[in-house]
């Protein structure tokens, strides 16, 4: 009798010893997601922070670019607008700097919406010497009864120590019926 | 004379007689010895001469610089690139140091769109911070270009168009109490925005009924927009439902269901923090058709938010039906439901189920079958196969049911061997996102990738049907998106690696350039030769001086001055040859008399010539002055490092930085390995136990089917016993 419940015991001790430890074991493996969840918005939280730093890194190397082959000594930057765009549907620009060919551009459907919207488009950007320079812009596009039409424009200008930023801007002239390219040099 | 005589002129000091010419001659030298400098520095500001800015009239006109730089960000937002966008506001930040409120505000808009929730989050707080803090008139209007298509927003309106952005940020992680804290600092609403306010109440109160804190609604439009609002009537017969109100939810889902949401136009801050698909196609967002009358996206959109609408608002319907037991309204209200909805996998389900409830046992099978069809490893197709077969019990075919249900069991063990399979490859496959071949990887939204893109256009498809259905699991398929931005950003790194070395062997040539210059020594040439005609400059000018102290208009005679002088002079000893011979009165007074005409000549033009040759020395120095400059620049800028070097050090900090992004890349990507696969471990478990449940109910049926068919066999066998009796019987 003696042997038998100690042998019972026994059984007993290493049975509450197995629960103890499967039981300690399926904490350490959680089964449902608790613990995934917290790991995955980590996870999300690392990835927008990689992001974040992705984005200050394209920053930091745009301006570098920009920098080196762009000193603002040298600089010259050309932008487009369009004001209302009714009277000309902007079709292409080209850009010449004394005379020489520097840029063109062929907008879609797209890129002439966004431009209408009011948004900015830099078309040129360059380095130029110091001392006088002519800019020609040749705006082609559509006028409202779908002929086509150009619009130019000479712009002379003198290129110092600053940066020089034009901006060419294709405005509706009401008045007139037409649009007209104005051109802005801005102030630094 | 001959030609080498000028250059002997331009040397030798003691035989210089001819003053104008030695000047003309320094001053050519000058003029081209300029045009060298000017090739070696290119950034030499223009003082030649006096500049006359009258000639060119300039139109510099004072403009807010970063409205324009504004601008150019819009123009990549309005062509679908949001990335280029944020790229240029970002610039923007770093070029002035600070920008405009709604650039902020349009910053935390693509920030949201490009999956930055954080960054959004904190910059919409730093806007409501900032707008409390300012004092806030209603009459003030934000700063826009005229020719801005962008709806004129006054600041308060900003204000809640970010608070109502930061509380919908904040549901979406789950922070209840923070959404109500942002909702309770909105104390006006703008018009359209009702919708929104109310919906996200909804969901902050659930499961208690919103309470409108705000008052100040705009009257008659806002009445409109609240009783019209097809989501704030679908969440509210959601929460009658759950209190069990169904008749108050039955109305308002009948109205639902074949209710038509107005194509709305969407202004620019809406389409900027909506989250459709079609969000980046705002060029159409304030069109409903293209000039060819064909639909845009938004009204493409629309049209699909309806009819999703109405179909949930239909299996809402028939759910309800079913709760209640009105089977045969249910199959009614099922029986239009559109094929390709993407609730038809459920509405199949429950108009099949419908359909057995209402003793229609042919089309109930054949809808069963349909759902097994379409949906093979869907847990609704599970379900049905049990209850096809429980359809033959039903007509009391138990042969068939039997038959029916050792089917069913087969397609439950394929399963798991399937599964087992599945899990065998998946755990041994190393790049998660090459397993099973993938079906497609489409483009969600329309942008275009470039360098500054930030997140991957793609979604990730397999062909595995396992994975598939484990994809459904949202937690799962944000892991999948995560290591699609991963490869991307990777991709993306690269390519700025590639340009940052480009931009190192650009500074590493300027360098070579810059030293090649020094090592040729053109500076100390230069340097000399400047100073050389400075001396000789002043020399010329103590010259002047001298000879107009003295009034000799003999050293400004030109050329022909200069012979006749000359003749005067030989026939002076001409006749001083002869004087001795003869009478030399007579030629004595008529060279006198000529050398008088002449002296009177060049005494007349003394003062001119004077006045010119100062001026002329003048300029000269000027010049000389302007090109000691240029040597002084060109010497500081080729002995100076500090500027290469300091582009140098930021070019090395770029590569070091990218180095380091590509590590943490790395370990993200082992991290979501590793999530992924057990999140597929415990996907793969939960459908192993669910098909094994499945087979232990087949076979306890199938066990009392079996019972039944040999209990109806022992009855038929003793019915026939007795009537073989019975007729012995007789």
């Amino acid at each position: 009798m003696r042997n038998f419940f100690k042998n019972r015991f026994f059984v007993v001790v290493i049975h509450l010893l197995l629960m103890a430890s499967v039981f300690t074991l399926a904490q350490a493996l959680p089964f449902n997601g608790s613990n995934e969840i917290s790991d995955n918005s980590l996870l999300t939280t690392e990835l927008e922070q990689l992001k974040k730093q992705v984005l200050s890194l394209n920053r930091e190397l745009f301006i570098l670019e920009e920098d080196l082959l762009f000193p603002a000594s040298t600089q010259l930057a050309v932008f487009v607008s369009v004001n209302i765009g009714h009277f000309f549907i902007l079709d292409s620009v080209e850009l010449k700097i004394n005379g020489n060919d520097v840029a063109g551009f062929l907008y879609t459907n797209k890129q002439r919406k966004s431009l209408e919207q009011g948004g900015i488009q830099r078309l040129y950007q360059g380095n130029l010497k110091s001392g006088e320079h002519q800019l020609t812009a040749i705006f082609t596009g559509l006028d409202t009864e779908h002929r086509a039409v150009k619009r130019a424009v000479n712009y002379n200008f003198v290129k110092e120590d600053d940066a020089v930023m034009i901006e060419l801007k294709v405005e509706d002239n009401s008045s007139k019926y037409q649009a007209e390219v104005l051109v802005e040099q801005w102030v630094l | 004379m001959k030609p080498c005589y000028v250059y002997n002129l331009f040397l030798n000091k003691t035989i210089i007689k001819h003053y104008s010419l030695r000047l003309s001659v320094v001053f050519v030298c000058v003029f081209f010895y300029l045009i060298t400098l000017l090739s070696v520095n290119q950034s030499i500001a223009n003082e030649f001469g006096e500049l006359d800015t009258q000639k060119y009239p300039q139109t510099k006109i004072k403009k807010n610089l970063q409205d324009k730089y504004y601008r150019q960000a819009l123009f990549f937002y309005f062509q679908n690139q949001p990335s280029l966008a944020l790229q240029q506001l970002s610039y923007n930040k770093t070029r002035f140091n600070t920008i405009d409120n709604d650039a902020v505000l349009f910053e935390a808009g693509l920030q949201i769109s490009l999956g930055l929730p954080q960054q959004a989050q904190q910059t919409l707080v730093h806007i409501i911070e900032q707008y409390q803090k300012t004092k806030i008139d209603i009459k003030e209007s934000i700063k826009s270009s005229d020719s801005f298509n962008i709806e004129n927003l006054n600041q308060q309106d900003l204000l809640v168009i970010a608070l109502l952005q930061l509380a919908e940020q904040k549901i979406d992680h789950g922070d209840i109490v923070q959404t109500e804290q942002a909702l309770a600092k909105i104390k006006h609403l703008p018009k359209g925005y009702y919708t929104q306010y109310y919906t996200l109440k909804q969901l902050v109160s659930w499961p208690e009924k919103p309470e409108l804190v705000i008052t100040d609604m705009m009257s008659s439009n806002s009445d409109i927009e609240r009783e019209y609002s097809p989501y704030i009537m679908l969440n509210q017969a959601l929460w009658l439902i759950q209190q069990q109100e169904y008749e108050q939810a039955f109305e308002l889902l009948s109205f639902l269901k074949s209710h038509h949401i107005e194509e709305k136009q969407k202004g620019f801050w809406r389409s900027l923090f909506s989250y459709s698909t079609n969000a980046y196609d705002v060029i159409d967002s304030n069109s409903l058709q293209h000039k060819d009358n064909t639909p845009t996206s938004t009204s493409i959109d629309s049209l699909v938010e309806n009819r999703a609408l109405n179909d949930y608002a239909r299996l809402l319907l028939a759910q309800m039906y079913v709760v209640q037991g009105r089977y045969s309204a249910a199959y009614q209200e099922l029986e239009v439901f559109p094929e390709d909805s993407p609730h038809s996998e459920q509405a199949l389900f429950l108009f099949a189920y419908s359909a057995l409830k209402t003793k229609n046992y042919q089309e109930a099978q054949s809808m069963f079958t349909l759902l097994a069809q379409s949906f093979p490893y869907s847990n609704f197709t599970w379900q049905a196969n049990g209850l096809l077969a429980y359809s033959y019990i039903e007509q009391n075919k138990m042969k068939q049911a039997l038959v029916q249900y050792i089917a069913i069991e087969a397609e439950y063990k394929k399963g798991l061997s399937d599964l087992t399979n599945f899990q065998q490859l998946f755990s041994q496959q190393i790049n998660l996102l090459q397993f099973s071949n993938v079906a497609a990887q489409i483009s969600q939204h329309n942008e275009q990738t470039n360098a500054f893109s930030l997140s991957s256009n793609q979604l990730y498809i397999p062909k595995s049907p396992w994975l598939k259905k484990a994809l459904s699991d949202v937690e799962l398929s944000a892991l999948y998106q995560q290591l699609l931005e991963l490869d991307f950003l990777t991709k993306q790194l690269s390519q700025q690696q590639q340009k940052n070395d480009w931009l190192g062997e650009a500074l590493i040539l300027n360098k070579k350039r810059k030293n090649k210059i020094i090592n040729t020594q053109q500076i100390k040439v230069h340097l000399t030769m400047v100073e050389h005609l400075k001396s000789m400059n002043m020399q010329l000018k103590q010259k002047l001086q001298l000879s107009t102290s003295l009034e000799n208009g003999e050293v400004f005679a030109n050329e022909n001055e200069r012979k006749w002088l000359a003749r005067i002079n030989n026939s002076k000893k001409n006749i001083d040859t002869i004087k001795l011979h003869q009478n030399t009165t007579k030629y004595n007074k008529r060279l006198k008399r000529i050398k008088g005409v002449l002296a009177w000549q060049l005494k007349m033009q003394l003062p001119a010539r004077q006045w010119q040759h100062n001026k002329q020395l003048d300029e000269l120095e000027q010049l000389l002055q302007y090109s000691m400059l240029r040597v002084d620049q060109v010497n500081t800028l080729l002995t100076e490092n500090d500027s290469l070097l300091a582009l140098e050090q930021r070019q090395l900090k770029i590569t070091q930085e990218v180095g380091q992004l590509l590590e943490s890349i790395n370990q993200l990507r082992i991290k979501t390995n590793k999530n992924i696969k057990l999140k597929i471990e415990s996907f793969i478990s939960l459908q192993q136990e669910q098909l094994q449940r499945h087979i232990l109910v087949t076979h306890r049926t199938m066990a009392k089917l079996i019972e039944d068919i040999n209990k109806n066999k022992n009855k038929e066998k003793i019915q026939q016993a007795h009537n073989e009796k019975i007729q012995d019987g007789l």
